[in-house]
């Protein structure tokens, strides 16, 4: 007695087929758990961590050079109560700023070399960058000190949301960079994960058995997808954990914002990203023979998102469309959750355009599934 | 049994490529029969086997199953009809026997898949083994789950590619009684091998492949008959097939 399975139904039979035999591994799924902490460790708590080892002191370095004026100021008062900061009052050398702007002007001498000079009113957020780079002596931008507006001294984070820095340069870049190359990296992961899970079957030789079975095409790719999407979920959930935590153990005050709206805004861009690279794993996986085909094509696909990561954060003046890119999109969104101003418009925009390519990548995924080409690749 | 065709295949054209591997198949089977398909390698039986299982589509031609063209048929319900069974077992090695052919009946939306599972396990005889993972299993066992696979949702046609390539002798003795089990004599059976001894044993009759054209397609018994005085099956096939190379390469 047959009763033809739901598209639902099916989804459901091939996602738990596949999630049973990935917890079988358990050797793999400890080291899949195991993954976000150490990409967490490494890209942002490491550097804090560093840093405070870097000179005699234990505190950053920080050398503020400006004018009597300024040091009078509020400003110039909560530097000096800083722990571990000087504050000459003494003319730097290399101060650049007209007399008749000196009660305004601060230079920055950073630790790590970089030197700034820039009004503080015009140019509030190179003063935060350039602060942040000493202090942290990594591409922390969260942990940012901005010049007051006035009167009164704002905690780093509220600095952080007036200043919206976005000049970087010297030794940030090569950080910024770092760290983009590490996301892509980390972005790798799921398209690979994704196109493996059909890869796989032919490698292992299954593919022709599951496709010969009556079950939709669609079934096929959305129970995989969902499977991986889980794995995602998981993931982003511990990744966000072992920042929160590991900032605490490291001593790295960030100054996240951890209200709910932020975790869960944090959480939507991280998997409508995993998605995306998900759909786009899932079409490498039906096009390729196997296993290391698929490897060679993760790696050429994630190009793209690499040069992504690595050179969006650079642009002084995002294009407004820029916004609705995804990966930009979700990283300007995760940025702005946790640094205090979460935007479930913005989640909106860029979720959608992400939806869309999604829904067209695992539309062609499923096209090409059982196509003669990919059939043929599945069992030769 | 029935006089109508569980199985007929008109003018089946597929090129792959740059070649034409078939130029235009012929050949009908009758329901409850068991058909050997032969031929050497190339010849153009397993894309032959993958058209008829809904796999890959023709150029040309047609496949009629149970008097419905794959053409105007459904692929899925297509399938419904169909058991098949590739070279390789395609068994999931982390999975337990049961848990694989619980997929498959779920697949198939067999109700209660558990009755089927454990008279399948009597009679192909892995019934020892199915709260077993399939990894742990021999090649034989892995086949005749394979097999049992391809019978969970009692199909009309069951299609088995080469099933005992790559068998020693004691496994392949083991899928050959499998084969030979009561479940699969009620049912129409193509069977692709290489290996003339088993074909005579499993089938009633002969389809004969070469470059992509049936040459011969008759019962066992009258092959050697229809290969002019050949002593037996076997000699008779050879024969058939060595006057088709003739021709090729006279031509």
């Amino acid at each position: 007695m047959t009763d033809p399975p739901t598209l639902v139904t099916q989804i459901g039979q091939v996602f738990a087929r596949d999630a049973v035999q990935f917890l079988r591994q358990r050797a793999v799924v400890l080291r899949i758990a195991l993954l976000p902490v150490l990409y967490v460790a490494i890209a942002f708590v490491t550097p804090s961590v560093l840093s405070q080892h870097q000179g005699s002191a234990a505190q950053p370095q920080l050398r503020v050079s400006t004018t009597a004026a300024v040091a009078a100021t509020p400003f110039g008062q909560f530097l000096r109560s800083l722990p571990g900061y000087r504050v000459d009052v003494a003319a730097s050398p290399r101060q650049r700023v007209s007399r008749d702007e000196a009660d305004l002007a601060v230079v920055a001498t950073a630790s790590g070399g970089v030197t700034l000079s820039f009004d503080p009113e015009r140019e509030r957020s190179r003063l935060a960058l350039a602060i942040t780079s000493a202090s942290a002596a990594n591409f922390n931008l969260v942990q940012t000190l901005a010049l007051l507006p006035a009167e009164q001294v704002v905690t780093a984070r509220q600095a952080l949301l007036q200043a919206q820095p976005r000049s970087i340069r010297g030794r940030d870049v090569r950080k910024l960079a770092t760290l983009g190359s590490l996301l892509g990296f980390a972005l790798l992961a799921f398209i690979a994960r994704s196109s493996n899970a059909l890869a796989i079957e032919k490698d292992r030789r299954t593919a022709e058995a599951l496709l010969v079975l009556p079950l939709s095409s669609a079934a096929i790719v959305l129970g995989k997808a969902a499977h991986q999407l889980a794995q995602a979920a998981t993931t982003s959930v511990i990744a966000i954990a072992a920042a929160i935590v590991g900032g605490q153990v490291a001593g790295a005050d960030y100054h996240l914002n951890h209200s709910a709206a932020a975790l869960v805004l944090t959480m939507v861009d991280m998997l409508t990203v995993a998605a995306l690279l998900i759909a786009t794993g899932a079409l490498i996986g039906t096009l390729v023979r196997g296993v290391t085909e698929s490897a060679v094509w993760t790696s050429f696909a994630a190009l793209p998102m690499v040069a992504a990561a690595v050179t969006l954060p650079f642009i002084e003046s995002p294009a407004a469309w820029l916004r609705w890119l995804p990966f930009f999109g979700q990283f300007r969104g995760m940025q702005d959750a946790l640094t205090g101003t979460p935007s479930w418009v913005h989640e909106a925009d860029v979720g959608t355009v992400t939806a869309a390519l999604v829904v067209v990548l695992l539309a062609l995924a499923t096209r090409w599934l059982r196509s003669d080409n990919a059939v043929l690749r599945a069992t030769t | 049994m029935t006089d109508d065709p569980a199985i007929r295949v008109v003018d089946l054209r597929k090129r792959l490529g740059t070649r034409d591997v078939l130029r235009g198949v012929d050949f009908s089977c009758r329901g409850g029969r068991h058909y050997a398909l032969l031929g050497p390698n190339g010849a153009g039986k397993t894309t032959t086997l993958r058209i008829v299982a809904g796999l890959l589509s023709c150029d040309a031609g047609e496949v009629v199953v149970a008097g419905e063209s794959l053409a105007t048929r459904a692929r899925a319900a297509h399938r419904h009809r169909i058991g098949y069974v590739g070279e390789d077992s395609g068994l999931d090695a982390r999975l337990t026997v049961r848990e694989v052919l619980r997929f498959v009946a779920g697949a198939y939306g067999v109700r209660r898949p558990d009755p089927a599972i454990d008279a399948l396990g009597d009679e192909l005889h892995f019934g020892e083994y199915v709260e077993r993972r399939c990894g742990a299993l021999s090649k034989g066992t892995r086949q005749k789950v394979a097999i049992a696979r391809a019978l969970i949702h009692d199909p009309a046609v069951l299609l088995l590619d080469e099933p005992t390539a790559n068998l020693d002798v004691d496994a392949s003795l083991a899928v050959e009684t499998a084969l030979a089990s009561d479940s699969l004599r009620r049912r129409t059976v193509i069977l692709s091998t290489h290996r003339l001894d088993e074909a005579e044993r499993l089938c009633d009759s002969v389809i004969g492949l070469y470059e992509g054209r049936v040459f011969v397609e008759a019962v066992i018994a009258d092959v050697a008959a229809e290969a002019s005085g050949a002593p037996d099956f076997r000699r008779g096939f050879v024969a058939l097939l060595n006057s088709q190379r003739v021709g090729a390469t006279a031509l």
